[in-house]
């Protein structure tokens, strides 16, 4: 019968709000009739159930504090102050039936109370649920740092395109100290008596003066504080903060470097690109495209992976997918076609030690975002692979030990993205007089490691 | 018969009565107000949505494959791991001061304070032994012990400046393999597979592969700690059997173990449905796999069938228990999609107690032997194309003095070198990890790191990340707390990373 308990305690978020319209409807009737009790019935009936629902409400806090785990310094005063609102409700109540005599005045200032410890436990009360962070979380980080609200660090990201017209200031500098730094350093804390909210507070420094030295840039307070040792008590920020990157050390040295200026942009500054490749937005499919698509079927997947493939997608909240025939050996030209319902989402695909010949071209063709290819110990001879030509994402092919005839690499050299094609070969070894171009030796990789017998491979010591 | 086909009969019919259309009415009525009751409290809720598209199903089948959170850059790996802790002042950290210094006394600031595992008194210093030169186009330092490594110097990315707060072997290679110094924390490899699972139905997803002997810290560096015990890793040798107790019995045709194991099997499951307890998962699907091994670890532990030209390679030896016997079976299980392969090589504690240990003798052996099938390896790997999703680890458990050992005042008849945690070197190579660079430096002497000095959980965090793994969000709840490989500690090491 434990469940019972444990629902009792689940209808808690929708109890606490019958007490809130009741409390909150006969308040406002003790305002609005004045002196004279016009609505008196209505007032009792809505501090009776307000009453009632508080009771109830407390009951089953109470019980979902129990059940689900709640540490007792997080709820604790939620509880009081529901407490006291029941208490509070219940004066009123006996108040408005006469048996606890208080005058006019003294019951609307009872009202207040009531008010007030309902908005309060309400307010605590969503804070468990929502999160404390539930109301600032809207505010721009400017208002939480001066509200001393902790908040998440937001990444500096930079448009590749555009960044160089952006000021240093804005778009590293500030971000940087956002992140890093305004948590200690803001108008609520100020320790050392330095504020890093934005520029004038910068430059104004802290307790040691001014952060920058306009005759040594390098021996600038700010960067003695960050480059001291982790280990030194005064490093900053400290150990057990979030670091400074590398990049991010350096770029705060070139500004100081020039002077701290707040509106020089990026492109005045001639700051070199490789300073700022950690802000610039990763793709984050890596070589696979980079496409929005609606996620294959579930039931498609399950039926698939009932024959054997194995299927995973690129990584866990990716709709992209990746095929593998390792537990399907007897995979063939003809299993190809199951594949094809989900042919977008295929990005990669290995068909090693399968029974597949060159005819499964015609299927493979047809998987628009293919992008890693490998057919590896198999009977492919590369008669067709020109079909593969019109894959538009096809960028690694795995040829080892097949067996591919070397005059079927120039149909390769027109593939569009291809970046690299691995035909190794233990039976057979191409004959070195095979004229690849130039450009694309690099793609086409056939060697065939030896490591040769030197004289000390026998000698023992 | 019949009377219980009555029966039968008779409960379809009573559910039938039971189940009337009025019944059906008041479920619903309840039923709906249940469900739109439920969808107001989960607004109650503040979890964020989670993205994931596909179901991965792991209530039967613990080894089920999982996607990564994030994109890996590789899909397997493979830890070379030196127990004894390999000297990287004749291997890898060039010294020209420390031979300067050879045979003078060390100077007192270097000892003060120290704890060494055997080190008392003054020991004199030790030069390099080995001789240095600059190879590949990378212009990496190498030592002539290890000749055939140049060949691939410009793949790896080393790490000169590697601590650790550990002196002791056992203690040392539980950090480095869990984690925590002490027992009781699930290897990198248990991490790995309970994470990712194993893509080979037939091959465990995590195998070891020792030469020479087992690592001083016992089986537990490859245990899997509070994890289920699935996920350990599985011991393969490479002489005689490859995994104990596969065979089937004498007498007992396959089939026949087939049907016996199904029943008991069913009879766990049965368990399973009442206790839940995931080892009684985990016992179901050994018996499972091992069926499926018999067949499967056989033919990949099997060497005999490669080449001539591979075998020659790496050196190997068939039938014997060697280095370079377990370096080919890495690439062949890194081939068949095991996850990790973890190979420990035993003799590498150069104290100069004997000749085998001895820092101009014994080692320049030891290096000899992981010299041609390390460098087969990384070259085999790559013409194969299984370079770029392979990560390679190399390392010990720590470093050694830049002192000669000395016990009890007098100076060991070899040279020799103690054990030293506070720098030493490991390289990575393979996908994600950027070709020919260096990490970190060590001062004139190779006794502490001046600059880029990396820890333990630094590297364990890399290997996560290269996997596709936050370090910091892959965690285990165990006993009321959510446990991680890298405990509170930890940070990528970027510099090193393509």
């Amino acid at each position: 019968m434990d469940f019972i308990i444990d629902i009792v305690g689940r209808f808690h978020p929708l109890v606490v709000h019958l007490p809130i319209g009741f409390l909150f409807l006969g308040a406002l009737m003790i305002f609005y009739s004045g002196n004279e009790d016009k609505y008196l019935p209505i007032m009792r009936f809505s501090f009776f159930w307000g009453a009632i629902s508080t009771l109830l409400a407390l009951i089953t806090g109470f019980v979902q504090y129990n059940q689900e785990g709640y540490a007792w310094e997080d709820i604790q005063n939620h509880l009081i102050f529901g407490i006291i609102v029941l208490i509070i409700a219940v004066t009123i109540y006996l108040n408005l039936k006469r048996i606890f005599f208080v005058g006019f005045k003294s019951r609307k200032i009872l009202v207040y109370f009531l008010i007030l410890s309902l908005i309060i436990t309400g307010h605590l009360g969503g804070n468990l649920t929502h999160g404390k962070d539930h109301l600032t979380a809207p505010l721009p980080d400017n208002f939480k740092a001066i509200l001393g609200v902790d908040y998440p660090i937001k990444k500096i990201e930079l448009d590749r395109v555009t960044y160089r017209s952006q000021s240093l200031y804005q778009a590293i500098v500030q971000p940087v100290f956002n992140a890093k730094c305004i948590s200690c350093h803001s108008p609520k804390k100020k320790k050392g008596e330095l504020v890093l909210i934005d520029y004038p507070s910068i430059m104004n420094g802290g307790e040691g003066g001014s952060l920058f030295s306009k005759a040594d840039p390098e021996q600038s307070l700010l960067l003695k504080r960050i480059h001291l040792p982790l280990e030194d008590e005064k490093h900053m920020p400290p150990k057990a903060k979030v670091q400074l990157t590398k990049s991010e050390n350096v770029l705060l040295s070139r500004w100081i470097a020039h002077g701290a200026p707040k509106e020089a942009s990026i492109e005045a500054l001639k700051i070199e690109e490789e300073l700022f490749a950690s802000f610039f937005e990763k793709n984050p499919t890596g070589i696979y495209p980079d496409i929005s698509i609606a996620p294959a079927e579930n039931e498609v997947l399950k039926a698939l992976k009932k024959k054997g493939f194995f299927i995973s997608p690129i990584y866990k909240t990716s709709p992209l997918l990746k095929i593998s025939c390792i537990n399907y050996h007897d995979f063939n030209d003809l299993s190809a076609q199951s594949l094809l319902p989900i042919k977008e989402h295929i990005v990669s695909l290995d068909l090693g030690k399968t029974k597949v010949t060159d005819s499964v071209f015609r299927v493979i063709q047809k998987l628009p975002n293919l992008t890693v290819l490998k057919l590896d110990n198999t009977k492919i001879n590369g008669s067709q692979i020109e079909l593969l030509s019109q894959l538009k994402n096809l960028k690694e092919i795995n040829l080892v030990n097949t067996d591919f005839e070397i005059h079927n690499l120039t149909k390769m050299y027109n593939f569009p993205t291809i970046k690299k094609v691995n035909l190794f070969n233990l039976k057979k070894q191409f004959n070195s007089n095979l004229k690849i171009p130039d450009s694309l030796k690099s793609v086409f990789l056939l060697q065939y490691y030896e490591l040769e017998k030197l004289d000390t491979d026998s000698v023992v010591y | 018969m019949e009377r219980i086909e009555k029966l039968l009969r008779e409960q379809r019919l009573k559910n039938a009565q039971l189940n009337t259309r009025r019944h059906f009415l008041k479920e619903c009525a309840l039923g709906i107000g249940g469900l739109a009751l439920g969808s107001f409290l989960a607004s109650c809720d503040n979890k964020s949505i989670n993205k994931q598209h596909y179901l991965s199903d792991r209530s039967l089948n613990p080894m089920a494959p999982l996607p990564a959170p994030y994109l890996p850059k590789v899909k397997s790996v493979i830890y070379l791991h030196m127990v004894g802790a390999p000297s990287q002042l004749e291997m890898f950290d060039y010294k020209p001061e420390l031979a300067k210094l050879h045979n003078q006394p060390c100077p007192s600031s270097l000892l003060d304070g120290k704890k060494f595992a055997f080190i008392r008194g003054v020991p004199n210093m030790l030069g390099p032994q080995a001789k240095f030169a600059r190879a590949g186009e990378s212009g990496n330092w190498i030592s002539d012990y290890l000749p055939h490594f140049k060949k691939v110097i410009d793949e790896v990315a080393f790490l000169k400046a590697v601590h650790t707060d550990q002196f002791n072997h056992g203690p040392a290679q539980l950090l480095m393999q869990t984690g925590s110094s002490r027992f009781g924390r699930p290897s990198i490899g248990s991490w790995v597979t309970y994470g990712l699972g194993s893509e080979n139905q037939n091959l465990p997803g995590f195998v070891v592969l020792t030469s020479g002997g087992t690592p001083d810290a016992g089986k537990s560096v490859w245990g899997s700690g509070f994890l289920p015990s699935i996920y350990q890793g599985v011991q393969c040798r490479s002489k005689g059997d490859p995994v104990l107790y596969l065979k089937d019995p004498d007498g007992v045709p396959r089939h026949l173990k087939k049907k016996v194991l199904e029943s008991i099997n069913a009879i766990n499951y049965k368990e399973f449905l009442e206790f839940k307890d995931p080892e009684v998962l985990t016992r179901i699907n050994q018996y499972e796999m091992a069926y499926r091994m018999q067949t499967a670890v056989p033919e990949v532990m099997n060497i005999n069938n490669e080449p001539e030209a591979i075998k020659e390679m790496y050196g190997v030896e068939p039938g014997k228990e060697s280095f370079a016997n377990n370096c080919l079976l890495a690439r062949k299980m890194v081939e068949e999609g095991v996850r990790f392969v973890q190979l420990y090589d035993w003799g590498w504690d150069s104290h100069g107690t004997n000749h085998s240990t001895a820092v101009d003798l014994g080692l320049k052996n030891k290096c000899r032997e992981i010299d041609r099938p390390i460098t087969a390896l990384l070259l085999d790997l790559k013409q194969r194309g299984l370079l770029d999703e392979t990560l390679i680890v190399w390392g010990g458990e720590f470093g050694r003095t830049p002192m000669q050992e000395t016990r009890e005042g007098r100076t060991h008849k070899y040279k020799g070198r103690d054990h030293h945690g506070d720098a030493f070197t490991m390289w990575l190579a393979g996908g994600g990890i950027k070709k020919g660079a260096v990490h970190g430096a060590t001062d004139e002497i190779g006794y502490s790191g001046v600059e880029g000095r990396v820890s333990v959980y630094d590297i364990q965090a890399t290997i996560l990340h290269l996997l596709g793994f936050n370090h910091e969000e892959f965690t285990y709840n165990f006993q009321g707390r959510p446990f991680r490989l890298t405990d509170v500690e930890g940070q990528l090491i970027n510099e090193i990373l393509a």
